[in-house]
């Protein structure tokens, strides 16, 4: 436990001191990862931290990701995400939050897309940020309800995080797809309330909708809608349609989105380079620091750290609910360090012969663990919903990480809900016998 | 910097940092493409295996665009205390950065090098349908590399010079001087 | 006191894992804790298809290897990949004797020395419909996962699928596939009866995982350490074929609990099965290099005894 102790410390101290210094995200994991490799292991650094780096970088899920961050280059550049507001203005302008629930619906929908937390925020966030800052939202509720939302990627069917934990516990992939539906659909509710009663307290803060629109206008508006609901049809048509699987509709999307930038007319050489170069530029970025991650999740494999941690827990013999709080905790505080999957890869093998001893199902520790992990994408130093909002706002982490407490905050309501009432998990799969 | 040949080879570097940038655009674009010949082939009742192209793709999308990236301000980093120390305090922090930089991703260049030249002697072939030998999608991811060592190290010694930093363009707060 | 680092693919409760764990208590216990081995299992530390390499270049010293994935690199890796070359696990062993030579020398001439194999239990079709005969297969939209799997899903009359592991479940539901062929093992890895009803069991295609170690570390070890790692390595070959025997059975038990019709394949799919095989057979030894076909012939002539 002595070294443990040291080399998480060490972990804590590099990672924070890096950061803060201003060296760049991914070169920070990776550097991090070099010295804990190199300071607690007997390990071939050099080449484990080449060859990781390569495994990690080339898999055939994270192929959707540059697709749809490119997807929403194009429709940021066409009129779309204008038409989009437009018409949705006159319906949600005047609920409390207003066009604030855009970004929690959006997101919500992006997920059933989406496998990923950080492609659905980017996605959602290319074409929101710009038109609700436009439209006088404070710049605060509007990084807080992507970065929260975002998170949404994991939870709502297909996520990729599930199906390595299904792997993993040997459950059922569909089972736990369909068990992250109401979660998801509460957490959609709870964010949207939460948006809601924030936009009442503080009026001031919020801008001032247009007065009420009569129903012919209102009608009229859902006119500008349609490009994007069409596009939201196809993408989601083709998955459940078995014409594509989710990784493949990335590039239904591109298309589409070319499609429609060239019926709006706005689809020119000069738009289409610009808006293929920043998609490069942020797939580069995320995609670097995923691999980054991997490095560090490598060497932090190698030191042994998260089992051991795991292990730890499992001494201390503990009852089921105080069990499940303390692996919550030790997840939370993995996830200020490490990236989601790996975290479910490392403590897995010590962590689910514990739950499962402790009569915990395994389908529904499943949604708890992916919620504490949607929870990780937003906790600061690395959080990847905060590195995507910042390279979409230019705002610092800090401001980020607090815009998107709140969120935080809700997801581990959320966690206590579905340990009160399980059935918001199970309720689904028991009806799928 | 001060000598006559300086123009010339800052000229010469951004081209190949740019050349790079545009390259890994086009191999994102090379993602799409295979993923739509997949989806083509399978619908005539052909079976292609677009998995691991597509994933070569994002390598080469990934690897050849860091260094664009890096110059464009792209790679996020947190300034918040950069931002708040004095100019002379913050060059010398800036310079720090770029030298953690240019060591680490030096150090991985160096072996990312060596894992295409161990490929190209294990004779390591991708396992799936198209069976590619796994050094050529490597040495892109290689390459990328190597260019953003470069990139870091023209920073390092650029700053060093007392040139700005060149990535300042995309950071959270423009410096104020 | 020696520490090695293993790295294997597959999740703690698949036969195979187990069968390492069991390998590495009696090699420290025998050796007395001399030489301790480290496991992680389930990709935790590398990934399954890059295992081999790290074995090579001396990352870690140990891992389990799953051979068909290098049918790209050699021929001879294919051939237990060929739909009826054995038919039982009673082949499947003089398969494995007959390839051992072959497989030691290559491996040795690239540093590193396999000291077990272990077979996969036989594959089967997964199907919505029971499968009563060779009819029954025609326009399925079969989910493969290699070139020899495609030659038998299109021979067979199939649409064969070729789709990654991870889009199985979501495919399923969206009608893209309404097939798989596989074992037991990994039907009941992806759950396969949330999906389908009938398991129709051909008894073909055992395929081997090996473990692999880096021959500078086993080298390096005393020689009695050595000595045990070996003979410890043979003794978990042998228990790992009947670990896959029973783990075949237990886990077609396994579908069964869950509802699924368990079958035998029909006479004419058999036939048709073999008859592939044959075909296929004949472009191995096509491409295969001299030494190999001699792995083949020497493989044919111990059936023949
Ligand atoms: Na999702
Ligand atoms: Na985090």
């Amino acid at each position: 436990m002595d070294m443990t102790l040291i080399a998480g410390l060490t972990l804590a101290v590099l990672v924070s001191g890096f950061l803060a210094m201003g060296v760049w995200v991914s070169v920070a994991l990776l550097a991090v990862g070099m010295v804990m490799m190199q300071a607690f292991t007997f390990a071939p650094m050099g080449s484990l931290m080449a060859s990781t780096l390569w495994d990690a970088s080339w898999g055939w899920a994270l192929t959707s990701l540059p697709l749809f961050v490119w997807m929403g280059e194009i429709l940021f550049r066409s009129n779309l995400s204008r038409d989009m507001f437009r018409g949705l203005a006159p319906w949600v302008g005047r609920l409390p939050g207003g066009l604030l629930h855009v970004n929690v619906l959006g997101c919500g929908v992006m997920a059933a897309i989406a496998g990923s937390s950080a492609v659905t925020c980017a996605t959602i966030g290319r074409m929101s940020v710009p038109e609700l800052e436009r439209r006088g939202y404070p710049l605060r509720q509007t990084i807080g309800t992507l970065a929260g939302s975002g998170t949404m990627g994991l939870l709502i069917p297909p996520s990729i995080i599930m199906i390595v934990y299904g792997v993993s516990a040997e459950q059922s992939i569909a089972r736990l797809f369909i068990a992250g539906v109401v979660p998801g659909l509460a957490l959609m509710l709870l964010f949207s309330g939460y948006v809601a009663v924030w936009s009442l307290l503080n009026r001031d803060a919020m801008p001032d909708e247009p007065t009420r629109t009569p129903l012919r206008e209102k009608l009229l508006a859902l006119r500008s809608l349609a490009p994007s609901i069409g596009l939201v049809i196809l993408v989601i048509g083709s998955i459940y349609g078995g014409f594509a699987t989710p990784t493949e509709a990335a590039v239904i999307g591109v298309v589409g989105a070319l499609l429609l930038s060239g019926a709006y007319r706005t689809l020119s050489w000069a738009s289409f380079r610009d808006g293929l170069m920043s998609a490069m530029r942020t797939s580069c970025m995320i995609s670097f620091i995923i691999g980054a991650a991997s490095c560090l999740s490598i060497a932090v494999a190698f030191v042994d750290l998260p089992r051991q941690l795991a292990a730890w827990v499992g001494t201390l013999g503990l009852s089921p609910m105080i069990l499940l709080c303390v692996l919550g905790v030790l997840i939370l505080i993995l996830g200020c360090f490490l990236e989601g999957i790996s975290i479910i890869v490392l403590t897995s093998s010590v962590m689910l012969p514990m739950i499962e001893a402790a009569g915990i199902d395994l389908v529904w520790f499943g949604i708890f663990l992916v919620i504490l992990i949607e929870a990780a994408q937003i906790t600061p130093p690395v959080g990847f919903n905060l590195f995507v909002m910042q390279s979409l706002t230019g705002q610092n982490i800090l401001f980020i990480a607090r815009a998107a407490l709140p969120y935080f905050v809700l997801l581990l309501v959320l966690l206590g809900l579905i340990i009160l009432f399980p059935d918001i998990v199970l309720g689904l799969p028991k009806l799928m016998g | 910097m001060s000598t006559a040949a300086a123009p010339i080879l800052r000229r010469v570097l951004d081209g190949l940092y740019t050349a790079a940038g545009y390259l890994a655009a086009a191999f994102l674009v090379g993602i799409g493409v295979t993923i739509v010949v997949q989806i083509a082939c399978r619908h005539l009742g052909i079976t292609f295996d677009s998995t691991e192209l597509a994933g070569f793709c994002l390598a080469a999308a990934t690897f050849l665009g860091l260094a664009h990236t890096f110059r464009s301000g792209a790679h996020v980093r947190i300034t918040l205390a950069t931002d708040r120390l004095p100019l002379r305090a913050r060059r010398f922090v800036e310079i720090a950065n770029c030298l953690v930089g240019s060591a680490a991703i030096g150090f991985l260049a160096w072996h990312a090098t060596a894992l295409v030249l161990q490929s190209l002697d294990y004779h390591d072939v991708s396992p799936g349908l198209l069976a590619i030998p796994f050094w050529i999608p490597q040495a892109g991811f290689a390459l990328g590399i190597v260019l953003f060592a470069l990139a870091l190290i023209d920073d390092l010694v650029s700053q060093v010079f007392g040139a700005a930093p060149s990535y300042a363009a995309g950071d959270a707060d423009q410096h104020a001087e | 006191e020696t520490h090695w680092t293993m790295a294997s693919g597959y999740p703690d409760s698949s036969f195979f894992t187990q069968n390492i764990r069991q390998f590495i208590e009696a090699v420290e216990e025998r050796t007395g804790g001399e030489l301790k081995i480290d496991l992680r299992a389930n990709d935790s530390l590398i990934k399954l298809d890059a295992i081999k390499r790290a074995v090579q270049s001396g990352q870690i010293q140990m891992g389990e290897v799953r051979l068909s994935s290098y049918g790209n690199e050699a021929e001879i890796f294919n051939l237990d990949n060929i739909p009826g070359i054995a038919n039982d696990f009673g082949q499947a062993w003089t398969l494995m004797e007959a390839q051992k030579p072959y497989f030691d020398e290559m491996f040795g001439k690239n540093g590193m020395a396999v000291i077990s194999y272990t077979a996969w239990p036989g594959q089967g079709f997964y199907t919505d419909a029971p499968i009563e005969s060779l009819a029954d297969l025609e326009d399925l939209k079969l989910r493969i996962y290699s070139q020899q799997t495609q030659k038998l899903g299109e021979e067979l009359g199939a649409e064969a699928i070729i789709l990654p592991f991870a889009e199985v479940p979501q495919a399923f539901a969206t009608n893209m596939i309404n097939a798989l062929w596989t074992s037991a093992q990994t039907g009941t890895d992806v759950q396969a009866w949330d999906y389908v009803d009938t398991f129709t069991y051909t008894g073909t295609m055992h395929q081997k995982n090996a473990i692999l170690v880096n021959q500078r570390a086993l080298r390096a070890l005393p020689e009695d350490v050595r000595d045990i790692v070996i003979d410890e390595g043979e003794k978990a070959t042998a228990r790992g074929w009947d670990m896959a025997k029973a783990a075949g059975d237990e886990r077609v038990e396994v579908l069964r609990e869950h509802g699924m019709t368990i079958a035998d394949a029909p006479e004419d799919v058999l036939v048709r099965i073999t008859e592939i095989g044959d075909m296929l057979t004949e472009e191995w030894l096509a491409k295969a290099t001299d030494d190999e076909k001699a792995v083949y012939e020497s493989y044919k002539a111990a059936l023949e005894k």
